[in-house]
């Protein structure tokens, strides 16, 4: 019932920030988009500054007044202080790159000073907004980033949820804070499980899984070196004993492409398949092999590069998984 | 996560708030119990180990807990002879230290923080010298550092010094506006009071309390007069009476504390009715944590807020409603020429014949006195005759009388025949007292230095005591038998009155005091202190209400009001004033400067104006005005120019501070042809 209600709010805020502070690659911080409060410190100054209160007024002791008054006006510049200095900053969030499950995807924020006689200042806190991913660098001022660390737990392509960021530069007494949303997601490929290659040839589409073709690796025959020849195709040896550049040509199916396919593995559990996908998949692009991918009803034509093992990576990660917010645990 | 920075080990915040908790115990040294004390510097002693690293380990959670048990059960039985206000005191300092010990968390600095400033608010109660002030407000603003630090730890120890100090600075005007503007409000309720050391006067005199007194050069009160100064002879502050007397010792009559407690519970106040001049005047008290207050011959409250604060008693003296355990300020106004004829003889007189009970005490005074009585038939010719004994018989004022134990009165009167003026008003009420003339001996201070035109400071060398008789048909009258025998005493003052020697025989101060410069600087620094006092400690309901008055005009709450407002509208500006960045105008960079100084100094001795010519144009015509050598030095600084502000960023800045020196250079010797 409260985690319900929990909910609600915080998904009545989360609208309401969509409407105030939509999403941005890069922010520049100002009064639209800067929250700020006294902290709990800042209550309890307030608490202290009510005692002397007391205190000087029961005593009817003017320096314990004056030193009240004193803190008091400490307390408001250091609203106008705090406030100043967060909004010194634009900040811009790197690209981040995906990673496999069970690693941890790297978030690393960047803070632009945008006027170098007023610098910024003292720590930053930041969090995923909605998790328990937190961390304060206390000297982000000097490093002028914020990094934090997400554990992948879970395959897919996730929303990052907002990312809260605050400071409580100079005497903690204030907490300015802001929730910034870059529209980035985060893409957790399947875990890669090591295995023997096993290619379809031919067209897929058949359905039929045509046997085994012959491995990638076996060697058909050199030719003579072309310009615009793969390097890894090149056969060095030769070339070093003194020959000429030949290239190494595989047999003819390889050439056209053979096709990964989830229906490959129908017998193994869907998250095992795809490890071995995924293995596969980087397998073949790291020798530069053209290949497609099969998987479900979404068919990748044969290519290679790295754009096309994203492709394939990022299908298979979001195999049977729809687009979610990302959650820490 | 957790913040992976603790303010542990190698945390300056850490060591400097440990360094300013330590500071602050040993300022307040004295209403510290020894072992509290003890334990604050052993906490600062392990904080300050821990940041060298020294030692690693803490103490257990659990160690410190026992340790807190122990230490409350200690003060627990203390508080029994110390009292309430001091036990908090202590009690703060204690739960300081241990907390300092297990600094570990964000969290307990901020809590030690907060103490500290609290305990800095407790300092304010037993220290309140503009010399204290500014050490507490220093100690502040290395709290503030210390925590600046813990939350910017990337920055340098002097670059937070110079931030918070231009902060408090920036603050400063505020929390003025907020002290001046802010209504001060009576006590909201009663609090403990310390037991600490009375200075001053006692309400038991015996005749060798005065001249230990005198060894003092504290500050006693100091007096603001409205209009011209008493006469030196004139100025017998009264402070209170001493009407019983057991043979040896002088001591406020019991009987007389219960009379005016029936008075109070009637709240039927003693009001004598004045008449004649008066003197206006202003007392600013050192705190004498007594009841008593100073005021010269029959004083009167002079405005409500004293009168409300003041107690008339029927001995014309005039007592606080609370201790005076800090700084105080009175107005009160002084009629010494109305006569003190207006309370009941009927209790006066039974309050003033009274005698020891020991008859053997003192015999040959006794026999004494009623050869007097015999010889002379008037009140007024028995007084005489009781003075006049005193000069022919050639007595000393001295402040080193010998020991006089068993019959004092007896001693002094005719053996030795030298004591200090408690000796003679103690020996002379006595005597009148035998001759059944009621007489009480009044203890107070007599004189001040005037530190302004119209401001005396009276010091507790100036305590005095002398005899108020009951003449028929005149009143109370004041006598002063050390004034006859040493008439210096009332016109110069003590240090006169006495042998130098004496009177410095212990008093380093005193000493200190005879060299010019010293004489200098103590009375600036007095008049600095009397300021402070007046102005700073003794700002009351009373001075606020009549600077809104000023201010105002008529206080009345619509215009209170507007001045509520315009004081926010004030703080506004000035949180203007210094965040909106309007009057940082970018100063252009260094190059250009200098570049812009030198070719004016071309323009300057060729006579040639530059207008909007390129640095390259105009070197080439000023090179026809210019003298060879300074031509090629007026070239290579606009190539220069051109190479340093066109070039790519990171150059630039390496190179001005050569291009800088060959502008100087050129500015020096540049000449014409």
């Amino acid at each position: 019932m409260v985690s319900r209600l929990k909910r609600s709010v915080y998904d009545l805020q989360n609208r309401w920030l969509q409407r105030r502070i939509p999403p941005s690659p890069r922010y520049q911080l100002n009064l639209k988009n800067v929250f700020i409060f006294p902290s709990r410190f800042g209550f309890g100054y307030l608490l202290t500054c009510v005692g002397l209160f007391i205190l000087g007024t029961n005593y009817q002791n003017n320096l314990m007044l004056l030193l009240c008054q004193f803190l008091l006006a400490i307390f408001l510049l250091h609203l106008f202080v705090s406030y100043r200095n967060f909004t010194a900053v634009s900040l811009s969030l790197k690209d981040i790159q995906p990673v496999y499950v069970s690693e941890h995807a790297l978030l690393c924020l960047q803070l632009h000073i945008n006027n170098e006689d007023m610098p910024f200042y003292g720590g930053l806190h930041i969090q995923l907004r909605g998790t328990s991913l937190a961390l304060l660098n206390r000297r982000a001022d000097r490093d002028r980033e914020v990094k934090l660390l997400l554990p992948a737990a879970q395959r897919g392509i996730f929303r990052l949820p907002r990312i809260t960021l605050s400071s409580t530069y100079p005497l903690g007494l204030f907490r300015c804070w802001t929730h910034l949303d870059f529209n980035k997601s985060l893409a957790i490929y399947p875990k890669p499980i090591a295995s023997a290659l096993k290619l379809t040839s031919t067209d897929a589409s058949q359905g039929d899984t045509a046997g085994n073709v012959a491995g990638i690796d076996e060697f058909d025959t050199l030719r003579a070196f072309k310009p615009g020849d793969p390097m890894n195709r090149v056969a060095w040896k030769q070339a070093a004993k003194g020959g000429e550049l030949s290239t190494k040509t595989f047999n003819q199916a390889q050439q056209e492409g053979g096709w990964l396919s989830l229906d490959t593995y129908a017998g193994e559990p869907l998250e095992k398949a795809l490890g071995l996908l995924t293995y596969q998949v980087n397998r073949l692009s790291s020798q530069q092999h053209v290949f497609g991918l099969n998987i479900g009803n979404k068919r990748i034509e044969p290519s290679t590069g790295e754009a096309h093992k994203h492709r394939c990576l990022k299908s298979l990660a979001r195999y049977r998984q729809s687009e979610q917010d990302y959650a820490a645990d | 996560m957790q913040p992976i920075d603790k303010p542990i080990r190698n945390q300056t915040a850490s060591a400097l708030i440990a360094l300013v908790f330590c500071v602050l115990s040993l300022s307040l040294f004295e209403p510290l119990l020894f072992w509290v004390l003890l334990i604050s510097l052993c906490a600062t002693g392990i904080r300050l180990v821990m940041y060298f690293g020294w030692y690693q380990p803490m103490p257990s959670l659990r160690t410190i807990n026992l340790l807190g048990l122990l230490c409350c059960l200690c003060l627990g039985w203390f508080s029994l002879q110390i009292g309430l206000l001091l036990t908090m005191v202590n009690l703060l300092i204690l739960a300081g230290a241990l907390k300092l010990i297990i600094l570990n968390r964000p969290r307990d600095l901020f809590h030690l923080f907060c103490t500290c400033l609290f305990v800095i608010g407790m300092g304010f109660t037993f220290h309140q010298s503009v010399v204290m002030t500014l050490f507490y407000g220093l100690l502040t603003l290395s709290l503030l550092v210390a925590i600046g630090r813990y939350f910017s730890p990337s920055q340098h120890l002097p670059w937070h010094i110079k931030r918070l100090t231009v902060m408090s600075v920036q603050a400063l005007p505020i929390a003025i506006l907020l002290f001046l503007i802010l209504p001060k409000l009576p006590p909201l309720w009663k609090m403990p009071v310390s037991k600490s050391t009375e200075t001053g006067l006692t309400d038991t005199v015996t005749p060798g309390d005065i001249a230990n007194l005198t060894q003092s050069g504290e500050l006693a009160f100091r007096a603001t007069f409205n209009g011209a100064l008493p006469l030196p002879a004139e100025r017998y502050w009264r402070a209170l009476t001493l009407e019983y007397f057991d043979g040896k010792q002088w001591s406020v009559s019991p009987l007389r504390k219960q009379v005016r407690e029936q008075y109070r519970l009637l709240n039927n106040e003693f009001k004598p009715r004045v008449s004649g001049s008066w003197w206006e005047y202003e007392v600013i008290t050192e705190p004498t944590n007594k009841h008593w207050l100073f005021s010269i011959d029959v004083g009167i409250p002079d405005d409500l807020n004293s009168s409300q604060a003041i107690w008339q008693s029927s001995d014309y003296s005039l007592l606080s409603e609370t201790p005076i355990t800090s700084r105080r300020a009175y107005r009160v106004r002084s009629y010494p020429t109305t006569p003190m004829d207006q309370t009941l003889y009927s209790i006066d007189s039974r309050l003033n014949l009274q005698l020891p009970n020991n008859a053997a005490v003192n015999p040959q005074t006794q026999a004494w006195a009623e050869q007097i009585a015999a010889d002379n038939a008037t009140q007024v010719e028995r007084v005489q005759a009781v003075l006049d004994y005193f000069v022919d018989q050639g007595f000393r004022y001295t402040l080193t009388p010998p020991p006089m134990p068993d019959h004092p009165i007896d001693d002094f009167l005719f053996m030795h025949q030298e004591g200090f003026c408690a000796h003679y008003a103690s020996a002379m009420s006595y005597i009148l007292r035998l001759m059944g003339i009621p007489a009480r001996m009044v203890a107070g201070y007599h004189g001040g230095e005037s530190l302004q035109p119209d401001v005396l400071s009276v010091y507790q060398y100036d305590a005095h005591a002398w005899v108020e008789a009951w003449l028929d048909g005149r009143g109370w009258v004041r006598f002063d038998p050390s004034g006859i025998v040493a008439p210096a005493r009332l016109e110069l003052g003590l240090q006169q009155a006495v042998e130098e020697e004496s009177f410095l025989a212990n008093n380093q101060m005193a000493r200190l005091q005879q060299l010019p410069l010293f004489a200098e600087l103590r009375n600036l620094y007095s008049l600095l202190d009397y300021q402070w006092s007046r102005w700073v400690l003794g700002f009351d309901a009373e001075r606020q209400h009549n600077l809104l008055a000023l201010l105002l005009g008529k206080v009345t709450t619509q215009r209170i009001m507007f001045l509520m407002l315009g004081i926010c509208l004030v703080i506004g500006l000035l949180l203007a004033l210094y965040f909106i960045p309007h009057w940082q105008r970018k100063r252009p960079p260094a190059n250009l400067r200098w570049f812009l100084q030198a070719s004016q100094k071309t323009e300057q001795i060729t006579g040639l104006k530059r207008h909007n010519d390129g640095p390259e144009h105009f070197a080439e015509r000023a090179a026809q005005r210019l003298s060879p050598q300074s031509a090629s030095q007026f070239k290579a600084i606009c190539q220069a120019f051109i190479a340093l502000n066109y070039a790519r960023d990171g150059e630039a800045s390496a190179q001005s501070n050569a291009f800088i020196t060959q502008c100087k250079t050129f500015i020096r010797q540049a000449k014409a042809l």
